[in-house]
Order: structure tokens, then C-alpha cells, then sequence
């Protein structure tokens, strides 16, 4: 038997094992969390850890012990950063419900992303929030992306990764209202999600054409928790976006609006006059710094904002620490520095690397991935106009949801062409709407009716293989 | 005039002017094998260079290659008439359950580029479908592209598809895309794997030379 000593946050545990076994497996037996960017493929070099002793050799390249290709080969130490410290921004829009007297006890909305877990707990009868948690969501250590936790799934290890979120559901509502009894809970999130939430066979979400046999806008038990899965729209369009439909209030307050929710996947819906056209679109992660070379999360030090003051480029860290990378805003604002200093030209072109601070450099190819990745979602939105022949002017109000969503800088997002340029005075961020609708259903009784209403007016247009999309695509991946 | 000058119109992305001058080319007699060679190929291998090098991106490809196709047209007759064929053949598509296609695209396009005669099969193909392809258009090259982790397996289907059929031996099976790795196009008996575009314009370049060669003797 051998030990590993575990640092993190602080603290020190000590793991007792049998070597040889890989770290992360080791670690997920142990029940720590951890986050592999790429799932393990050993390809972006982001799980790199401190580590010493009787271990395999570090990563040829960079040199450094990567938590996903080491091996514990006896007595050893292993040094992981403080997920904790991670600053989820569960957004601040709802903190109240609207009271209902004939309601009891206390009911949990719960937003579940792929990357990120954030629950809100409510006293049901007075409507105020009394906690609220957020989290890494634990299948990240099985796999980044939605196609990895489902092939995961379909190989048998579907049971865990339900465990695996259930457990972090437990240990939400423990922290947020500890001890206090949660009779009702409202879980939003991507179908795939809510799929394995449910332990169900996601094999039709693996493949074209991708038709969901479950679309959820059902109830189930667990205990004594009555749970309630808002209806999705599509395999590719959620509960999470019907519920920031809900919650942006857009089918009631406007004739014609648009929604986009920017992550890994933009989500988009489209109200006009009584319809509801639906859309998705892979952008990939990085807008959320993952692929970038100076790229990361939102953590303590990440560069999150980037300004130019006369000629000179300035910024701010989270948390206003030493500079370690920058995030999914900070991006977006210094390429739109650099297109105004003329640094990267309207093709994306950029002579050589741009350093912003000590370590921390863009670099060509950085510009590139951001490209390909805003031109996904630019396009989208471009394409849901064309289809539905809305002309950007007619559209009311342009609603950003998403944590990345509402700290992006609207100045910054128009000029890269994150968004289609004619929607960005018209933006509205409106946070983690997608938590916030959950809320919304948990003390309203006509919540599911509306719910349901929304995926009866909506239908889901598909833009792979669309000639419209591929050709603005093209065009919006240009700075122009 | 020079057939230099097509080239650069054609790396700038000018379809109409690229058009013209191919004519001009023709009309003052140029053969069409140099017209195709120092204007149009050359014109897309410094366009396939500057991708590479991140000097270009995407779009200036595609501008580039739709310029090609206008003057392509235009030369298209003579080359059929003067027996110009070719450099090679290949089929290309997005396998089975994946609908992914702006990367297969990109390829079609840079192949083009080298010259190839390229039938793109579209998204969401059968293995069988591939075969077929390949063997009713006498195509030297398979091309398989996947986006997803749970459909790159199919390109394994496909290689066994190809030796079923009794083709393996005459085609060339190379494969692309986020997921896939050399390692994987190893694992499942493919010929090669290229991590973008341009490269594997020029590697199914050099499979179509080194099997016409083997042809030659």
C-alpha cells in the first residue's frame, strides 16, 4: 500500500491506495472533484497539477504532470487547485418569489449545466430566497463536453454519472438551507441533462438525426421532494432555454424579440406575433477560455475585463489578483482593443503575439478559435432572422442570458460580431435566466401551463447542413 | 499577359476577374493544362501556404475557391477536349449520425485546389455509400470526416467496408476531424489523418502522384 498526500484549498488529506493506478482515477474513487477541459484526452494541458514522488513521467512536451495522463506509482504528493474559490456567478436577477400563502415549506430551483450546478432555495410561502449554491458539476471529471457524458452513459457507466449529479444535488441543498426540508424542486438544464439526471438511455441524443424521445415537462419523486422537469424543446434545445424564455418574459412583453444563451452551445429562440422558432449552435468552449492559450475559467486572476485608456491597453483580474490567463469577457474586449488599435485586421489577421501581461499572451491562433467560435453563434442568430424574414430593426429587445452572457461588455460583443451588430443596443443581460425561471415555476401555479405553452407555440430549426447558416458562417467570422 | 496575374486575382478572392482572364488566357492561346497549373492551382497552394501559415483564415479559402470554380468552368471544355485529366479522384463525406459539414467543406475545396476531381457525398453517409462512390467513380481516395466521438467509430466501418469489397488495395482511406487523432486512424486501419485542411489537400495530392507512379510501372 502506498499514500498520497493531497493538497488542496489548504488543507491536506491522505489517500491510502495500491499502486499502480491513474490520478484520476485514483482521485474520483476518493470522491475529490476535480476538472479535466478536455476530458481526459490529454490535449489541452489545462489539468496540469504540482506534483512529486513515485509517479510517471510528466507530460514530454511542457514537462509538467497533467491530472489526466499521470499514474500514482507509490508514496507520492499531489497538489490541486481550490475549485471552491471558483467564482460561479448563479446571477442576482430573482432573489424573490411571489408569496403564496396556501404554500409550505421550502422548494429548490436547480440550473443544471454542463460545466456548472447552481440551485436557489425559497421559503415557498413567503417567496424570499434563503441560500443559495453553486457548483462544478462532478461529470466534468468524466468528460468536458455533452457527446463524452454520453457516450459515457451509453458504455455503462450511466448509473454513476446520475449518482454523480444526485450526490452534488444533496450536498446544494445542504448547503444552502441546511437542514431544512425541501418539498418541491424545479430542475432546468440541457436535455441531455435532464436525461442523465433521470438515468435514461441518452443513445438517441448520440447520433442524427438526433430526435429526443423524452422531452420531460414531467414530474417524478424523489423521497419526500416532489421534482419537476420543465419541458425542452429538442435534444439540442432544453429546459434550460425554455425556462430563460420564461424567465426573460419576452413572449408577454414583446411582439418580436430575440434570446441568445452563449455557451458551449448557443441557445437561441426567436418570439414573433405568437411563434416560437428555436435554435442551437456549437461553438465550442472557447468563449469560455477553454482552447485558448492564455485562456481560462472565471477564477481568481483571470483577466476579465481588458479597456484601452489613450494608447494604452489596460485591465482587471477577478478578485484583482496577479494576472493567470484570461476569461471568456476578457477575450472578447481585448480582441476588440486590438481591432481598434489595428493590431488584428478585419480578416483576423494578427502580424504576431500580443502580450497583456507577464505569462499572458494572445496569440494568432487564439484569434482564430474565437473566430470560428462567434461566428457560430453571430450566424445562428442571422439565420434565425432570415427564416422567420425579421429584419434586425423590427426586433424589440435582444436578451443575453448566461452567466458569460451578462458579463460580456455589449460594446465589445458588436465589435468582434458576437451578436449581429443591428441587435447591440438593444441588449438586455438577464443573468442565469435559465435558475431564474426555475424559481419563477416553483411558486406559481400556472408556471407548467406556461411552460408547456411555450414548447407548443416553439419549434426547432436545425442549421446543420442549412445553406443559409453555412453562408453566414462564413461572413460573420470576419471582423467586417 | 502572365498566367501569374490569375493566380494573385484568384488569392485575392476576385471570381469575376479570374473568370476573365482565364478566357483571355484561352483566347490567346495558351494550353489549358498551364492555363489550370500556373493560374488556378498556383493561385490556391499560395492560398493552402497562407491558411497554413494563419495568414488566411476560412473565409478568404472559400472566397478563393469559389474564384476557382468560375474560372474552372470557363476552362473545363478545353481540358475535357485536350485529354487533361485530373490529378486524382476522391470521394469525401460526414459519416453516419453526424451532420457536421463546414470542415468537410473545407476540405472539398482545398482538394479542388490541388487539382483533384472531388465528390463530396454529403452528411450523415452510410459506410456502403462511401464504397459505392468510390467504386463508380473510380475514385483513389475515401475521405471520411466526423465531428462526434460517438460517431468516429463509423470510420472504422468504413475501412472494413472497403476491404469486404474487395477495394482496399486500390483506394487510399484518410480521415479528419475534432476528435480524431493519428493515433486513432492508426487503430482503425486507415492510411492517414491530417489535423487540417491544407494538409490534407497535400497528402491526398501525394497518395493520387505515388499511386499513379505505382500505376507507371
Amino acid at each position: 500500500m502506498s499514500k498520497l498526500l493531497l493538497m488542496q484549498g489548504g488543507t491536506e488529506t491522505e489517500i491510502v491506495f495500491s499502486p499502480p493506478i491513474p490520478l484520476k482515477t485514483l482521485l474520483a474513487q476518493s470522491g475529490v472533484a476535480f476538472v479535466l477541459p478536455c476530458g481526459g484526452r490529454g490535449a489541452c494541458g489545462k489539468c496540469a497539477v504540482e506534483a512529486s514522488g513515485a509517479l510517471s513521467e510528466p507530460d514530454a512536451q511542457t514537462g509538467t504532470y497533467l491530472l489526466c495522463r499521470t499514474a500514482a506509482l507509490g508514496d507520492c504528493r499531489v497538489k490541486l487547485p481550490d475549485y471552491a474559490d471558483m467564482s460561479i456567478d448563479a446571477g442576482t436577477q430573482t432573489t424573490r418569489l411571489r408569496p403564496n400563502d396556501s404554500a409550505r415549506g421550502y422548494g429548490a430551483a436547480l440550473d443544471i449545466g454542463t460545466t456548472t450546478l447552481a440551485m436557489r432555495v425559497f421559503d415557498l410561502r413567503s417567496g424570499a430566497c434563503v441560500g443559495e449554491a453553486t457548483r462544478i458539476n462532478p461529470q466534468t471529471q468524466v468528460a468536458a463536453d455533452v457527446i463524452g457524458r454520453i457516450e459515457a452513459a451509453i458504455n455503462g457507466h450511466g448509473d454513476a454519472l446520475k449518482s454523480m449529479l444526485w450526490d452534488a444535488v444533496g450536498q446544494m441543498a445542504e448547503q444552502a438551507a441546511p437542514g431544512k426540508p425541501i418539498y418541491r424542486m424545479v430542475a432546468a438544464g440541457n436535455t441531455t441533462m435532464l436525461y442523465l439526471l433521470n438515468g435514461f438511455d441518452p443513445s438517441d441524443l448520440s447520433r442524427a438525426p438526433f430526435s429526443a424521445k423524452h422531452l420531460f415537462g414531467t414530474h417524478g419523486r424523489m423521497a419526500d421532494t416532489d421534482l419537476y422537469f420543465p419541458p425542452c424543446f429538442h435534444a439540442f434545445a432544453g429546459a434550460d432555454l425554455t425556462c430563460a424564455i420564461l424567465a426573460s418574459g419576452m413572449c408577454e412583453k414583446t411582439r418580436c424579440s430575440v434570446l441568445c444563451d452563449v455557451g458551449t452551445n448557443g441557445e437561441i429562440a426567436l418570439y414573433r406575433d405568437g411563434t416560437l422558432i428555436t435554435a442551437s449552435t456549437a461553438a465550442g468552449p472557447a468563449l469560455e477560455g477553454a482552447g485558448i492559450s492564455c485562456g481560462c475559467a472565471s477564477v481568481p486572476g483571470a483577466i476579465d475585463r481588458v479597456w484601452r485608456e489613450k494608447n494604452e491597453v489596460r485591465f482587471h483580474t477577478i478578485g484583482g489578483q496577479k494576472p493567470i490567463g484570461i476569461c471568456g469577457s476578457g477575450l472578447i474586449d481585448l480582441i476588440a482593443v486590438l481591432l481598434d488599435l489595428g493590431m488584428i485586421d478585419e480578416t483576423g489577421r494578427m502580424e504576431r503575439a500580443y502580450p497583456l501581461a507577464d505569462g499572458v499572451a494572445l496569440l494568432p491562433q487564439d484569434v482564430r478559435a474565437i473566430q470560428l467560435a462567434k461566428a457560430a453563434i453571430c450566424a445562428g442568430i442571422h439565420t434565425v432572422l432570415k427564416k422567420t424574414g425579421t429584419d434586425a430593426s423590427d426586433v424589440q429587445a435582444f436578451y443575453a442570458a448566461g452567466g458569460f452572457g451578462s458579463r460580456i461588455d455589449p460594446v465589445s460583443a458588436a465589435r468582434i460580431g458576437l451578436f449581429p451588430r443591428a441587435l447591440a443596443n438593444r441588449t438586455v443581460p438577464i443573468g442565469n435566466a435559465a435558475l431564474d425561471g426555475a424559481g419563477a415555476v416553483l411558486s406559481d401555479p400556472d408556471g407548467e401551463r406556461a411552460l408547456m405553452h411555450l414548447r407548443e407555440i416553439g419549434t426547432y430549426l436545425s442549421l446543420s447542413g442549412d445553406a443559409d447558416f453555412a453562408e453566414f458562417y462564413m461572413e460573420d467570422m470576419l471582423f467586417a | 499577359m502572365e498566367l501569374k496575374e490569375i493566380s494573385l486575382q484568384l488569392e485575392a478572392g476576385r471570381a469575376k476577374e479570374v473568370k476573365a482572364l482565364v478566357q483571355q488566357a484561352i483566347d490567346e492561346g495558351f494550353p489549358a493544362d498551364r492555363i489550370l497549373n500556373e493560374g488556378l492551382l498556383a493561385g490556391m497552394n499560395a492560398i493552402g501556404v497562407r491558411f497554413r501559415n494563419n495568414e488566411v483564415f476560412v473565409p478568404e479559402v472559400l472566397i478563393a475557391a469559389r474564384a476557382m470554380k468560375m474560372g474552372a468552368n470557363v476552362l473545363k471544355p478545353l481540358l475535357t477536349e485536350s485529354g487533361v485529366q485530373a490529378a486524382g479522384r476522391v470521394c469525401i463525406g460526414t459519416v453516419m449520425g453526424d451532420l457536421h459539414d463546414i470542415g468537410k467543406n473545407l476540405v472539398a475545396m482545398m482538394m479542388e485546389g490541388k487539382g483533384l476531381e472531388v465528390i463530396d457525398i454529403g452528411t450523415d453517409v452510410p459506410p456502403e455509400q462511401f464504397i459505392e462512390t468510390a467504386i463508380e467513380e473510380d475514385c483513389q481516395i475515401i475521405c471520411c470526416s466526423a465531428l462526434l466521438t460517438t460517431t468516429m467509430n463509423v470510420m472504422g466501418d468504413v475501412v472494413r467496408a472497403a476491404e469486404n469489397a474487395g477495394i482496399r488495395d486500390r483506394v487510399k482511406i484518410m480521415v479528419g476531424g475534432a476528435p480524431v487523432t493519428a493515433a486513432f486512424a492508426a487503430q482503425i486501419g486507415a492510411d492517414a489523418y491530417t489535423p487540417d485542411a491544407a494538409s490534407a489537400a497535400e497528402q491526398a495530392a501525394a497518395f493520387c502522384r505515388e499511386m499513379k507512379e505505382k500505376q507507371a510501372v
